[in-house]
């Protein structure tokens, strides 16, 4: 983490981080059939920290979140929430923290209003169900049936009882999945408050977006181990911008001088990856001269190509 | 969304048996129960249905146990344990339990809270049946304090093998199967369905070890003062089956709550 991250400086040098995940594995089935889903991670999540994990269907996210929610025991390494084990430990841990689960149900024939008081009875510091129910804009479904509830609906349904319990730690698998916009940006205002108090959020999404606009620390699964992490600029610097053209038939490319930069090319489409952008974009322009460049574009690297990049990978470390 | 003041989380040391919790739970199972009217009027009348179907038998001294025993093991095998193992399935199936189990309630207190409503219900029909016995058929019970241990005991273990047999079964379909072996050799080898009597002496001692004959064994003293047999025996005789309920409620929930599987088997 670099010191251009205001939220992570605050908190680092203010409390103890509020989960620790070292050397952290996580294995399904036995002998021959053992398939490890989660291959040595280490992350850490401070208080005040929006922790995004992203990563392609099958990376590990879904594995790792419910080793910190403690529904399941790593088969090696440490976990550690408020410093303590979040399965042996589990009340301590559970009155703390909030959890978004990737997908659960409810009792079809509660009401909503039923099933929201139910769960405030388990509460060891629960907010009132109208509030919460408010917050996450079901108040005028208290009297609807759970089994009526559309998608987006049950989903907010889910995040208000999480947020019910005041937790210090927010575990949020996939919480905007099937949200339609509005209902999403409410989401994440009410993320972007629950920061503000200092709540430690650990979340994993499948939208860039998402993890852009919300985390301070964005870490990238891909099979089971987390292939790159840091700031959003930390980790766009990782990958290089690119410039694309399709070559004028008057221009050779093996011509194109380019200092810091890499050059290849499919039949007449050349693409230039750098990390010196504008300087490189100077430098084919001025290879070009007074020829027209078809086609021509350069592009700073983002998250999404970073992720795009990942996936691609065959094998990592 | 609105400011709020976070509520310190009080020193008090974590338990794993909450009655707060558990009785939020309970509480909105009860209510589940409660907007079935078909399985409320099951519950209430089938009592009474069965006193007037005895009321058309010669009276003879041991109608009320037939009667309350015939109540008690039918609401011990279907309307806890298959209801239970059915609903705990579903459950799974359906992530409600995985939800649950995401909070603050313990997996004991989640995997109980749905028996209240039965155990209240297997209650109040084995309360009618007695009281029909007595009133109904002049057949009321001598040792009333006995009727006591075989419900609370035979709730206990019946809900402990519900928790056993749930992880064993994938789907709500398959319930029908996986608890058929239970309810099949309960109701040959409990004396409701064939006297224990004309059994072999082995069969008989095999029979007083499985979990639904000492529940009736508790009943036929509670109205005879017999025990399962035919013979008479005094009070003490009932710590064995007492002994016996107890040791499959602790087995059956030691080793269900061990292999108990909180997601989809599908």
């Amino acid at each position: 983490m670099t010191e251009s991250s205001p939220s992570l400086v605050r908190v680092q040098t203010a409390d103890p981080p509020a989960v620790v995940l070292a050397g952290v594995r996580r294995s399904y089935g036995k002998g021959n059939d053992t398939f490890e889903a989660v291959r040595g991670v280490d992350l850490t999540v401070w208080p005040g920290q929006i922790y995004a994990l992203l990563g392609t269907n099958g990376a590990g996210k879904t594995s790792t979140v419910e080793l910190v929610e403690g529904l399941a025991q790593p088969s090696a390494g440490a976990i550690k929430v408020f410093g303590l084990d979040p399965v042996k430990d589990r009340q301590a841990v559970r009155a703390r923290t909030g959890v978004v689960l990737q997908s659960s149900g409810f009792p079809t024939t509660l009401t909503v209003g039923e099933m929201a008081r139910m769960w405030h009875g388990t509460l060891t510091r629960p907010r009132a169900v109208e509030g919460v129910l408010a917050d996450v804009d079901l108040a005028d479904k208290e009297r609807v049936p759970t089994s009526s509830l559309s998608g987006g609906e049950r989903r907010r349904l889910d995040i208000g009882l999480a947020l019910m319990g005041q937790p210090d730690l927010l575990v949020l698998d996939e919480p905007t999945t099937g949200l339609d916009p509005e209902s999403r940006q409410r989401i994440w205002r009410l993320v972007g408050d629950l920061r503000e108090e200092d709540v430690a959020i650990l979340l994993t999404t499948h939208y860039l977006e998402e993890a852009e606009r919300l985390a301070d620390h964005i870490a990238v699964m891909h099979r089971g181990v987390i292939a790159v992490e840091g700031t959003l600029d930390e980790i766009v610097a990782t990958t290089p911008a690119q410039i694309r053209f399709r070559r004028p038939e008057s221009l050779r490319v093996d011509q194109l001088a380019v200092t810091q930069a890499q050059v290849t090319h499919d039949k007449d489409d050349v693409v230039v990856a750098t990390r010196t952008l504008q300087r490189t974009l100077a430098e084919v322009l001025q290879w070009a001269g007074d020829v027209q460049l078809a086609s021509l574009s350069a592009r700073s690297a983002s998250l999404e190509q970073v992720f795009l990049d990942i996936a691609d990978l065959e094998e990592i470390r | 969304m609105t400011t709020r003041t976070r509520a310190p989380i009080t020193a008090a040391k974590p338990t794993r048996f909450s009655p707060r919790r558990f009785l939020a739970l309970a509480g909105a199972e009860t209510k589940i129960l409660l907007r079935n009217r078909t399985a409320l009027f099951v519950v209430a009348t089938m009592p009474v249905f069965m006193a007037l179907f005895f009321m058309t038998f010669t009276k003879l001294p041991s109608l009320g146990m037939l009667l309350t025993g015939m109540i008690l093991g039918m609401a011990l095998l279907f309307v806890i344990y298959y209801t239970m193992v059915t609903s705990l399935v579903a459950r799974r199936e359906q992530l409600v339990l995985k939800r649950l189990n995401s909070g603050e309630a313990t997996p004991i207190e989640i995997l109980l809270a749905p028996a209240v409503p039965l155990w209240v219900a297997t209650v109040v029909q084995t309360g009618l049946a007695a009281l029909a016995a007595r009133y109904a058929l002049d057949s009321g019970a001598l040792h009333w304090w006995a009727l006591i241990p075989a419900v609370v005991l035979g709730s206990a273990a019946w809900t402990g093998l519900a928790v056993l047999s749930a992880p064993l079964t994938r789907t709500v379909e398959s319930a029908q199967l996986t608890t058929m072996p239970a309810i099949l050799v309960a109701l040959m080898l409990s004396g409701l369905s064939l006297p224990l009597a004309l059994m072999p002496t082995a069969v008989q001692q095999v029979a007083m070890l499985l979990p639904l004959a000492p529940v009736v064994d508790l009943v036929s003293y509670a109205f005879t003062g017999m025990n399962l047999i035919g013979e008479q025996v005094s009070a003490t005789a009932m710590v064995k089956p007492v002994v016996v309920l107890l040791a499959w409620t602790a087995g059956s929930m030691w080793l269900g709550m061990r292999i108990f599987r909180w997601d989809p088997r599908t």
